[in-house]
C-alpha cells in the first residue's frame, strides 16, 4: 500500500506506511522479503526524491511510531485529494 | 512446550527435539515468533545425529526413516524462519542439507522443498531467472505428490518469480490458481498474500510502472533501507542470533 500511494502521488502517506511496515518487520526480528523489494523500491525511491530526504524521513518516523491498527487504518484511508498519477 | 524442548536439547534427544521444533515452526511463524523459532530449530538441528544417520547409511528400518524425516521437517522450518530474518547464507546451507537428505531417502516432497528453498535464495538475490526452473520442477513434483496447501504454495512462489519475467499471462494464471486453492482451504493469510502479488502485477507492469521493463532488479537498485536513505537504524538492523 505504500507503493500504491507513491504511485498515486500521495508521497507522505507512502512514507508513513513504509515506515510502519518496516517497524512491524523489525519488531518481529524479521525484515521485508528481499524478493519483494524490486516491486516497491522503485516507487518509494521516486516518492522520496519528490518529497526531499528530510520531509520523507519525518513521515517515515511517524509511520515507525504507529501501532498495527493505526497503520492499517492509514492504509485503508482514502487520500483526500486524488493527485495526478506521478510517473518517475 | 518450552520445557519439553529444553529437556530434549539438554538430554540430546535429537529426534524428539527435531520432531517438536519441526512441528511447532508453523505456529511460531503465524505468531511472528521468529526469534524463538530460530533458537529452538537451530538447537535441535545442531544436536548430534542419531548413529545411523551419522554414518550416512541409507535407512534400513522404519525408525531410521522417521529420524531423518524429523530432521527434514526441522530443516524446512528453519529455512523458512531464517528466510524471513534475511539470513540467506543460512537458508542456502539448510536447503542444500535438505535436498541431499531428501534425495538420499527418495522423499519427493522433501526434494520439492529443497528445490524451493534454493529458488527462494535466488529470488532474494534478485536472480529471478535462476529461480524459474527449480520452481517449475517443484510444481511438477507437487502436482502429483503434495498436499493441497503445498501445491498452492508452489504455484504462489513460481508466480512470484514469474512476475519479474516476460510471461505475465503465465504469472497471473499461476497466482490465480494459487488463490483458488487457498480459498478452498480457507487460508486467509495466504489469500491475502496471493492477492498482494496479483496487485503487484499492476504496480510492476501497469501504467505507473517505474520502468518499461517492470520491477526488474535493475529498476530498484535498492531496498526499503535505500527508500529511507539509510538513516533509520531500525530499517537497517540485521538480525543477530
Amino acid at each position: 500500500m505504500a507503493a500504491v500511494n507513491a504511485a498515486e502521488g500521495h508521497d507522505g502517506q507512502a512514507a508513513e506506511l513504509a515506515g510502519a511496515a518496516n517497524a512491524q518487520w523489525a519488531s518481529m526480528s524479521a525484515q521485508a522479503l528481499a524478493m519483494d523489494r524490486p516491486i516497491t523500491a522503485g516507487y518509494l525511491d521516486v516518492a522520496r526524491k519528490r518529497m526531499g530526504a528530510g520531509t520523507w524521513h519525518s513521515a517515515w518516523r511517524r509511520g515507525e511510531a504507529m501501532d498495527v491498527d493505526g497503520a492499517v487504518r492509514l492504509a485503508l484511508r482514502k487520500p483526500r485529494a486524488a493527485l495526478p498519477i506521478a510517473r518517475p | 512446550m518450552r520445557a519439553a524442548l529444553a529437556w530434549t536439547v539438554a538430554r540430546e534427544q535429537t529426534v524428539l527435539a527435531q520432531r517438536l521444533a519441526g512441528a511447532l515452526w508453523p505456529y511460531w511463524r503465524r505468531h511472528a515468533d521468529y526469534t524463538e523459532a530460530r533458537l529452538w530449530l537451530d538447537r535441535a538441528l545442531s544436536l548430534p545425529a542419531p548413529a545411523e544417520a551419522a554414518r550416512g547409511q541409507r535407512p534400513t528400518t522404519a525408525g531410521a526413516t522417521s529420524d531423518r524425516s524429523a530432521r527434514r521437517k526441522a530443516l524446512w522450518g528453519d529455512a523458512w524462519i531464517s528466510y524471513y530474518q534475511g539470513d540467506y547464507a543460512h537458508v542456502r546451507r539448510l536447503g542444500e542439507d535438505l535436498l541431499r537428505l531428501a534425495e538420499h531417502d527418495g522423499d519427493r516432497v522433501g526434494i520439492r522443498n529443497g528445490l524451493t528453498i534454493g529458488a527462494l535464495v535466488a529470488m532474494a538475490e534478485q536472480r529471478f531467472d535462476a529461480a524459474i526452473r527449480p520452481l517449475e520442477e517443484s510444481l511438477r513434483i507437487c502436482r502429483s505428490s503434495c498436499p493441497p496447501w503445498l501445491l498452492a504454495t508452489s504455484l504462489l512462489v513460481l508466480g512470484q518469480a514469474s512476475l519479474h519475467g516476460p510471461d505475465l499471462v503465465r504469472a497471473r494464471a499461476l497466482l490465480e490458481e494459487a488463490l483458488s486453492l487457498y480459498r478452498r482451504l480457507g487460508d486467509r493469510l495466504f489469500i491475502a498474500r496471493t492477492k498482494g502479488y496479483l496487485g503487484s502485477m499492476s504496480l510492476c507492469w501497469g501504467p505507473t510502472r517505474p520502468r518499461a521493463d517492470g520491477c526488474s532488479a535493475r529498476a530498484s537498485g535498492g531496498s526499503w533501507t535505500l527508500a529511507n536513505d539509510s538513516e533509520s537504524p531500525r530499517s537497517s538492523r540485521p538480525w543477530r542470533p
